[in-house]
């Protein structure tokens, strides 16, 4: 029998069949989506129901997606960026547990040995952040979290085997558990046991970044307030 | 109206406070120019770490940020410090700190910016 849920996203129109694979998975934790499915305006929708927009600094709209049927914004590799932070969205976020995910793509394999860093998601505040990139090493995807001042920067060799294609990217934690990276719903560990955060609000929430600024496409953000299981991710990062 | 990349460096003349009551003026003035419901076409920038060079991106009349003849570019800052300097005072402090990246297209230009940001990523890039 198919779930309830699968119903409804088997039956979606073509454009939001993905987006509900998003709204389905642990629907309850989910803190933000941001499908970056716009075709003009400034305004990032968040279209998890909590009504955590943000902001296009940048970034030319409605360009070729991940397949789904949605378009995605294209990043100059200069200064464009998205600003999600908001107050709700500091209310809502627990560094405690958390997991996020996103769709990433580089404007041509060369940009994996363009030499510089950029950056895909930035969550930061006072002693705890959360970096997701590419970094100046050719080919390295970096892992950089933060959490009451005790960090951990890791890179992946892994950014040959992609070249210019999409593929996806996952980060969950869980204070006092391991936190594991997802490349294409494939898992590594990234921190055996993860520190407790402080109590920082969260004061930056950033998709690419102006200085850093990532050099491609980027699709459907999300947040959740859980570890989501590999098993979900591995669902998040099936091609549509 | 041209979609370009441009790099404004801070004037020696100018104090750091002077420099972001300029920047804000200029990018005000600027996105005037050309408003557009695409994001890539509205003025945005990034900001080196020391905060004194500024690279903006928008849709631009070039007149405005000629870097020889700098008439425009030095009437707008001396206007947005309310006339603390004139422009004639500004020219000289300003010549010499505009670079428009050339290019026959805007992915052209912006190849321009890109290589150039790239050349002195220890100005731009963020570190956690």
């Amino acid at each position: 029998m198919i779930p309830r849920s699968r119903l409804s996203v088997l039956t979606a129109a073509a454009g939001d069949v993905y987006a509900k694979l998003v709204l389905a998975t642990a629907p309850a934790d989910l803190v933000a989506y941001w499908p970056l499915s716009e075709g003009s305006g400034s305004v990032v929708n968040d279209e998890s129901g909590h009504g955590l927009a943000g902001s296009y600094s940048g970034a030319l709209l409605g360009q070729a997606g991940i397949g789904d049927g949605r378009t995605c914004p294209w990043f100059d590799g200069v200064n464009d960026n998205c600003n999600v932070f908001s107050a709700g969205l500091a209310s809502a976020w627990d560094w405690s547990e958390f997991s996020v995910a996103q769709w990433v793509r580089m404007n041509a394999a060369s940009v994996w040995s363009d030499g510089a860093n950029r950056n895909w998601v930035v969550l930061s505040g006072g002693n705890n952040y959360l970096w997701l990139r590419k970094i100046s090493t050719a080919n390295m995807i970096q892992v950089c979290a933060q959490y009451n001042g005790t960090g951990r920067w890791i890179q992946y060799d892994i950014g040959a085997g992609i070249g210019g294609d999409w593929f996806h990217v996952c980060l969950t934690s869980k204070a006092g558990s391991a936190s594991y990276r997802y490349v294409d719903g494939a898992t590594a560990i990234f921190w055996a046991t993860v520190p407790s955060p402080s109590s920082d609000a969260l004061t930056a929430a950033t998709i690419a970044s102006a200085s850093s600024c990532h050099h491609g496409w980027l699709a459907h953000v999300a947040l959740w307030g859980c570890e989501l299981t590999a098993a979900q991710v591995a669902a998040l990062a099936a091609p549509p | 109206m041209i979609h370009a990349y441009a790099l404004l460096e801070k004037p020696a003349v100018l104090t750091m406070q002077e420099w972001r009551t300029v920047v804000e003026a200029l990018v005000g003035v600027l996105d005037r120019r050309g408003p557009s419901s695409m994001p890539a076409k509205r003025v945005h920038y990034a900001v080196s770490l020391d905060k004194t060079k500024i690279l903006l991106e928008g849709v631009f009349d070039l007149a405005d940020l000629d870097p020889q003849d700098l008439t425009r570019l030095c009437r707008y800052i001396s206007e947005a410090l309310d006339g603390k300097y004139t422009p004639e005072q500004l020219r000289e402090g300003v010549l010499g700190h505009v670079t428009v990246y050339a290019g026959a297209t805007w992915r052209e230009r912006g190849n321009a910016a890109r290589a150039a940001k790239a050349a002195t990523p220890e100005e731009w890039e963020d570190q956690p």
